[in-house]
């Protein structure tokens, strides 16, 4: 048997009603943005930098207030360690590189030194995004154009330009998840996987000898370095060793990059 | 209950641009789960737009369609229980 109820469904329809016009708007903005060519991205973003450039001024007054001192302290000493231990890992790194191409003979001129590139300041948080981005300051009008390489200070490769606005440009990492990169680590190749926060994880075979440490080199980005090993697994059972590639720096420390036009 | 709605907005929307992205997952949930909120597609809407890369890389807005999909699919479940 049926129950009644005494609750009004006037409420519910007009909800619904509301619900439907946000779900054809949102499909409206969406069809829009594409056939614009980012328009609606490029509003949000801008609005978004303002924002986190203004958000990031009353961090500091706040943190400046002194209400937070023996926090501040302990966290400021926390990060100037950690970023001291990321400066020392991208020298130690940034040495293998070379000892490796010394190594091996190869003539090879820091492309860096002699291409013409830009800094860009990192506006956004490296791990907020669901699809591996960032947003730098730098977009069509400095010029930066997709496919763009974007390094680190100390040369690593740490993303592809993705998405250029006018002023502000979305930078996809090279080791953000499900992304895949060919590498060279030593003298073997290793297709890498990216999964997420500079990490990326490949297989070579067990009878390679890998270190961590060493340098891991991408040919698809002029040969530069995209990160070192982190790790190195491998089983008995195994014909191949499971080997785990870091960028070797601290990315939420990042301030500028330096973009490179492809 | 009131200021809950406002807040989880709030928190959903400055989620999506400082912190991890289980955050505005997780206020869309919490909003659609007890209201018809538009601001659960919003939120989703506005992850998409500030993350995605350009179209050219094929990558499809995913917070949008969930937002979208979790809010409509849980409205059987709130025309139940709430009033």
């Amino acid at each position: 048997m049926a129950e009644f109820s005494h609750r009004s469904l006037h409420g519910a329809r007009a909800g619904r009603r509301r619900l439907l016009a946000a779900t054809f708007l949102v499909v409206f903005l969406i069809v829009l943005d594409i056939v614009t060519g980012g328009s609606v991205r490029s509003l949000i973003r801008t609005g978004a930098t303002t924002l986190w450039s203004a958000t990031a001024r009353a961090r500091a007054g706040i943190i400046e207030t002194g209400y937070f001192r023996s926090h501040r302290a302990l966290a400021s000493e926390n990060a100037s360690l950690r970023d001291e231990v990321a400066s020392l890992q991208e020298k130690a790194a940034q040495y293998n590189v070379v000892a490796d191409e010394n190594t091996q003979l190869r003539d090879l001129v820091h492309l860096a030194s002699t291409e013409r590139g830009i800094t860009a300041p990192v506006v956004s948080s490296f791990r907020s995004s669901p699809y591996g981005t960032f947003l730098i300051g730098a977009g069509k009008n400095d010029p930066v154009a997709a496919g763009d390489i974007v390094l680190t200070p100390g040369g690593f490769v740490i993303g592809i330009i993705a998405d250029v606005q006018d002023r502000t440009s979305a930078v996809r990492g090279i080791f953000s998840s499900g992304m895949t990169s060919d590498v060279l680590i030593g003298t073997t190749p290793v297709t890498l996987t990216g999964e997420g926060g500079g990490n990326a994880k490949g297989s070579a075979p067990r009878g390679v000898s890998i270190q961590a440490g060493d340098p891991v080199i991408a040919r698809q980005y002029g040969g530069r370095p995209v990160g070192i090993v982190g790790k190195v697994e491998s089983s008995p059972t195994s014909p191949d060793q499971t080997v785990y590639v870091r960028i070797p720096v601290n990315l939420e420390s990042l301030r500028f990059v330096y973009i490179l036009h492809a | 209950m009131h200021n809950v709605r406002p807040a989880l907005a709030v928190i959903g929307f400055l989620g999506a641009m400082i912190a991890p992205p289980w955050v505005p997952i997780a206020c869309i949930v919490l909003l659609a789960l007890r209201f018809r909120a538009i601001e659960a597609i919003a939120i989703g809407f506005f992850t998409d737009m500030l993350w995605i890369g350009a179209p050219e890389t094929h990558a499809l807005p995913l917070f949008t369609i969930a937002s979208i999909i979790i809010v409509w699919g849980l409205e059987p479940l709130r025309l139940e229980f709430l009033r």
